[in-house]
């Protein structure tokens, strides 16, 4: 047996204002609501660090090193004697300022791609499904650590080849909508009405495949922060005193055997803070925007 | 058609791809221009060293004869020498290899063995306060870093509570190693009945497991919760309920049917898997072909990395190969001659 | 006897959109009839009407956002809206049984069919033995009409034909001896040389165990020719019931006529039809009486909800203007 589509026309418009919508959005979906307020948080945090953060990140304070947590020192000093808080707030810029240009780059690269070889098909469609189905084979933190330290240590390495290796799954996302899309009985009847095929293609299917890319790139902006962490954690791409988490995850590791915890936990902290924040937002928007799953939520 | 001749052709069509994959991984390592001569020799050498370490090394023949050179000679299973340690890739490797297996097999078993069980019944309680909870701790699983995890278990467990040795590596100093057997001290402690061995790489082992099974409990729990809810919509199970069979039985049902997806899904998972346990090894000190891949990453030996991103990639496709079989064997809709 | 009794039932879905505002969708409404022993009835109407939920509102099949608001629904007397699932799984399967369509799809792919029929045996008589279960699933697929049964129960779901697997949900349906069966568009998908072999065979048994049956379809032929009784549904409101053969001769409804009226024996395109128009909105019904949008002759009493006029004892229509309309 079926329930068929027919049942479930589209509600009347509503009057609700906008605010309470928005306030119905956030107590429908705690998780998405999480997300976006970590995002928000770090963002700002990102924004404003230069001003609000009480000492220099790269300042060395020969007489403190290895400092616990103190009132002059929120998170302790570590190593080199820079403050732990300091470069905590700091670093958040190098999070979103790789993860913001990568994601984008992901998107601007997959999102066509991905369009054009589900629309044209034939042989370049096989030749770029096959060429990206065999980089699977790769585990992506080992790719994306080799390239990068093979191209060398920049900036912008990074988010280039970051944003390059997760374009794949834009690609594959987006293709599988269009491939649906073509076949199905809205495009046939736009064509029966007379619209010139690429025009309907474009329009619908930017509209409708471009749904699923956004809950995407959330998810992705959490890996290309994860990535960076870990390929700063080996020292690849990464220089030695930028405040980065991973890096400074990296030398709070020498100390964790010996308990000057503080030198590693706070960036690790903050870093699964941010990771998760946007990983909660993606799923929360995955869950708004496909009606089975909102449908099965009361 | 027969087992062995679908295993044949399968294998056959993965040619071209390790083809590509050894062309992909020797590109790789040249994409950057850094001058492995300079590497190799260090950068006061003058320029006549370096033009013949280049001529040794072949860097000054055009990239595709090199490439060739390299091919075939990885197909005889030279895969060149570490510039490092000056031993042959090949045989660094191969000895490391089963090290990282014992890790990626305990580590992926125990995150399944919990992990499937607890994405079964998220998926039958879904949106209750069990499926709530579960899919939080996936959220978190996916966002802890396996390098992060892996300290802070190091100093919880044998910083602040001792219960663990210190991460040395897979088996303690003061206890001498058995004979190799399966290179696996584990295994080769209980064959020589070395039960100092057992005790100690067991203890050595506890941690790193642990910190695999957390990271790849995110993933399955995840896969097993989706594919569950899709075989509980099914129309089969709705003729299951209508006809009066009982939860349990049902809940039998659902797990069967979803088993075949779920396997696939951690073949492909293991992938990005043998990348974590790479990462956990280089924590943890476990000496096995992660720590030795990534090391070489860090320092440059070009002929250790290709070897190594060699190694995972065949290692995937060998995964990729065998559930396919798998599936093929236990599945009454699988068809041979697909 | 009457098996099953249905009494106002009420089915809405119940969701939440975007804004986290309420959306209801009344999919079944004020639904009432009954079935009784040795009798089949027909519920009959258009995708969407509510037939099929009919069906899983009876079976406690619902699943969210799907519920029962409202209504009773009895069989042999006892309540089955309000019954525990352990209550519930007794009767379902044994007492009341349901074949769906998409036949192939029923099956669980990975048992065989012997051991699915068998199963469905032991789960409600756990003293049988696996043998026994066994043979009884075999005989119940020899009754069905499947050929060679004992070597056929080792076959695998998706190497039968869309009859067969119908023939072994039937058979699955029987096993345990039921009261009641409710086909579910049993013939959806079918041949239709094969379609006539299930029903027929759903006939036959329904005579020879006086079983009581429900048979949902949109095909009016089928109801025509195999049921007593007819049931016509629309946005999910029964508009009309009665004898097969007073339904489809006097049809009191305008929806019923219309229905009739649009067989291809019937249709004279020299008359202007009026009928026409989409699916109900179960978002936003009217009102008054549902069909009032595709009703050719509506009038100023229409947006009251019509009463349930009868025309004669066994004759029922839910419009203003049943009587002395057809």
């Amino acid at each position: 047996m079926t329930t068929t589509e027919v049942a479930r026309v589209e509600a009347d418009p509503t009057e609700y204002s906008l605010g309470r919508r928005i306030i119905g959005l956030a107590r429908r979906s705690g998780t998405t609501t999480f997300g976006v307020i970590v995002v928000v948080v770090f963002g700002v945090v990102a924004l404003i660090a230069p001003l609000v953060i009480p000492y220099d990140p790269i300042a060395i304070f020969t007489d403190r090193l290895l400092q616990p947590p103190s009132a002059e020192h929120w998170f302790g000093t570590d190593g080199n004697g820079m403050d732990v808080f300091s470069r905590v707030l700091y670093a958040a810029r190098y999070a979103f300022g790789v993860a913001v240009p990568a994601v984008t780059i992901s998107v601007l690269i997959g999102v066509p791609l991905g369009l054009l070889t589900g629309y044209r098909g034939g042989m370049f469609d096989e030749v770029t499904v096959r060429l990206m189905d065999s980089l699977r084979v790769f585990p992506l933190i080992v790719l994306a650590l080799a390239v990068v330290a093979a191209t060398g240590q920049s900036l912008l390495n990074v988010i280039l080849i970051i944003g390059i290796l997760d374009s794949p799954v834009f690609v594959r996302l987006v293709r599988a909508e269009v491939l649906q899309l073509r076949s199905s009985t809205f495009v046939e009847a736009a064509v029966a009405t007379g619209n010139p095929v690429r025009r309907i293609l474009f329009v619908h299917l930017l509209l409708n495949s471009t749904k699923g890319a956004m809950a995407q790139v959330a998810v992705r902006a959490a890996w290309a922060v994860r990535i960076m962490a870990t390929l700063a954690f080996f020292g690849v791409g990464i220089e030695a005193p930028t405040p980065e988490w991973g890096s400074m995850i990296r030398q709070g590791a020498e100390f964790m055997a010996t308990g000057q915890w503080w030198v590693g936990i706070f960036p690790g902290v903050a870093l699964i803070l941010l990771v998760l924040g946007f990983n909660m937002l993606g799923d929360g928007l995955q869950d708004l925007f496909d009606p089975r799953r909102r449908a099965e939520k009361r | 058609m027969s087992v062995s001749r679908f295993l044949l052709r399968r294998l056959l069509l993965v040619v071209p791809l390790l083809v590509f994959i050894a062309f992909f991984t020797f590109m790789l390592t040249r994409l950057g221009g850094q001058d492995a001569a300079v590497l190799i020799s260090g950068p006061n050498s003058t320029a006549e060293e370096l033009d013949m370490i280049r001529a040794e090394l072949g860097l000054d023949q055009p990239l595709l004869t090199q490439f060739w050179i390299y091919f075939s000679n990885a197909v005889q299973g030279d895969l060149g020498i570490s510039w490092i340690n000056n031993r042959p890739v090949l045989t660094d490797l191969l000895v490391r290899l089963p090290v990282t297996l014992e890790l990626l097999f305990w580590g992926v078993g125990l995150g399944a063995l919990i992990g499937i069980p607890v994405g079964l019944r998220a998926a039958r309680d879904h949106n209750k306060r069990f499926d709530q909870i579960v899919r939080f701790f996936s959220l978190l699983g996916f966002s802890i870093p396996t390098y992060f995890l892996g300290l802070v278990m190091i100093l919880v467990f044998f910083f602040y509570l001792g219960w663990s040795p210190p991460a040395l590596g897979r088996i303690s100093l003061m206890v001498s190693p058995p004979p190799s057997v399966t290179y696996s001290y584990l295994i080769d402690g209980i064959i020589a009945a070395r039960w100092d061995v057992v005790q100690s790489a067991f203890s050595q082992l506890i941690l790193p497991v642990i910190a695999m099974a957390i990271v790849a409990s995110a993933p399955i729990i995840k896969q097993t919760r989706a594919i569950a809810m899709d075989v509980l919509a099914s129309e089969y199970v709705r003729t299951s309920e209508a006809a009066g069979l009982s939860r349990r039985v049902i809940q039998k049902i659902v797990a069967r049917n979803s088993m075949t997806p779920i396997i696939t899904f951690i073949g492909t998972e293991l992938t990005a898997l043998i990348g974590t346990a790479s990462v956990l090894e280089f924590i943890f000190a476990w000496g096995g072909m992660g720590q030795y891949g990534l090391q070489a990453i860090i320092h440059g030996d070009f002929a250790a990395v290709q070897g190594y991103v060699l190694a995972l990639a065949l290692f995937s496709v060998l995964v990729f190969v065998i559930i396919d079989l798998v599936v093929v064997l236990i599945e009454p809709r699988a068809d041979l001659t697909a | 006897m009457t098996l099953l009794e249905v009494k106002n039932l009420h089915t809405h879905f119940i969701t939440r959109d975007i804004g986290n505002q309420v959306q209801v969708a009344k999919a079944l409404n004020s639904v009432s009839f009954q079935v009784e022993a040795g009798e089949i009835l027909g519920l009959v109407g258009e995708t969407g009407a509510g037939k099929s939920l009919t069906a899983l509102s009876i079976m406690g099949l619902l699943r969210p956002p799907a519920e029962i608001v409202e209504g009773a629904i009895s069989f042999e007397g006892r309540d089955l809206v309000n019954m525990r699932i352990s209550e519930l799984n007794k009767i379902r399967g044994a007492a009341i049984a349901m074949v769906g369509q998409n036949p192939r799809g029923a099956l669980d792919p990975l048992t065989r069919i012997g051991e699915q029929i068998a199963r469905v045996a032991r789960a409600h008589n756990p003293k049988l033995s696996k043998s026994n279960a066994a043979t009884m699933a075999v005989a119940a697929m020899d009754r069905v009409g499947i050929a060679d049964a004992p070597a056929r129960a080792e076959a695998w779901p998706h190497e039968l034909s869309g009859g067969m697997a119908q023939r072994v949900l039937i058979a699955m349906a029987l096993i345990n001896g039921p009261r009641l069966l409710i086909a579910d568009e049993p013939t959806t998908g079918l041949d239709v040389t094969v379609q006539a072999q299930i029903l027929d065979l759903l006939r036959e048994l329904v005579q020879e165990l006086n079983m009581g049956a429900m048979i949902i379809t949109h095909d009016l032929g089928v109801v025509a020719q195999y049921c007593n009784r007819t049931a016509v549904m629309y946005a999910g409101r029964i508009v009309e019931e009665g004898l097969t053969g007073a339904v489809f001769s006097q049809p009191a409804h305008p929806y019923t006529q219309a229905l009739i009226g649009s067989t291809p024996e019937k249709l004279d395109f020299s008359i202007d039809l009026d009928e026409g128009g989409g699916p109900p909105n179960l978002y936003g019904l009217p009102p008054g009486c549902h069909y009032i949008d595709r009703c050719p002759r509506p009038a100023d009493a229409c947006v009251r909800i019509p009463s349930n006029v009868a025309i004669s004892e066994s004759h029922h229509a839910l419009c203003h203007f049943a009587e002395g309309s057809s």
